[in-house]
């Protein structure tokens, strides 16, 4: 697990992040950052301060609770340890729920902060 | 030897090659990957000894009974409750929470609490989100707070009742 960590750390650096989760479209944008959110792993010390300049750079707030809060709740990386734990099937059916929970908190946020309409 | 132990030691070893060459060879991007290796390793060796130790005292000292009233069968909202409080002053990551939640769960507490606790200490860790309201605003906080701690909650219920019904039980190492 630690080593695919540090590898996709680096696959998928902070100016990545960045350029992708940049899109104009917010839709696109919004799904590009939960995938990016589901398949990295970061400390929350890393995370915010980055936010915090996407946000200053134009990133919508929709955009960054979807990459936020996939990061937090999908753990593809953490797959091994859960499974460990709690079996493939409820890990699998786990990271499916709470995947569809950060959408679900993306567009209200999106609806709360007027970006959607 | 079985055929995952080779393939394992294959990838590691060749990892383990691709670091000590890159630096030799000054490759940058493998420099880079190997940073990140440290550090996220030293993150996780600060955090999970004293996860373990704890986890360790709660095993031997929090008798069944207790953990059954407050999070078992015939807890109710409060377990709920309890296990949102718990999850808040988790640190970490969700690396960390499972083998708590496994804990709990060997120690009586029901599944749908168990998957609260899991999501709620991914999304509402209190030292995280006094980090991140200071950097995207409390309005941000709050509504993701507001609308993700419900869904949390109910998507808990449902899948652990659903497993119950089911008959399904966690086997470590399954």
């Amino acid at each position: 697990m630690l080593i695919l960590v540090s590898v996709v750390l680096f696959l998928v650096p902070d100016e990545f992040i960045a350029r992708y989760l940049g899109s104009d479209n917010k839709f696109t944008g919004v799904l590009l950052a939960s995938l990016i959110g589901s398949v990295t792993l970061m400390p929350g010390f890393i995370v915010f301060p980055l936010c915090g300049i996407l946000l200053k750079e134009g990133v919508l707030y929709m955009v960054l609770s979807a990459f936020t809060t996939t990061l937090m709740m999908v753990g593809v990386l953490t797959y091994p340890v859960e499974k460990a734990y709690f079996g493939v099937k409820v890990t699998i059916i786990r990271n499916v729920i709470s995947f569809f929970i950060a959408l679900v908190v993306a567009v209200m946020i999106g609806i709360f902060f007027g970006e959607i309409f | 030897m079985k055929r995952t132990d080779i393939i394992r030691i294959v990838i590691i070893s060749s990892y383990v090659v691709f670091l000590v060459a890159s630096w030799m060879a000054d490759f940058n991007p493998g420099k880079e990957v190997s940073f990140n290796f440290a550090s996220f390793s030293v993150e996780m060796l600060k955090l999970l000894p004293c996860a373990f130790i704890l986890i360790g005292l709660f095993q031997v000292w929090v008798k069944r009974e207790t953990v059954e009233k407050h999070f078992g069968e015939k807890s109710g909202i409060r377990g709920y409750l309890w296990a949102v409080l718990l999850a808040g002053t988790t640190v970490g990551g969700l690396y960390v929470a499972f083998p708590v939640a496994y804990s709990l769960y060997s120690k009586g507490a029901k599944l749908s609490v168990i998957f609260t606790y899991i999501g709620a200490s991914a999304i509402c860790r209190i030292p995280m989100t006094i980090f991140e309201a200071s950097f995207l605003g409390i309005k941000f906080t709050l509504v993701r707070l507001l609308v993700s701690l419900p869904l949390v909650l109910v998507t808990a219920m449902l899948l652990g009742n659903y497993l119950t019904k089911r008959g399904y039980k966690i086997i470590e190492g399954k």
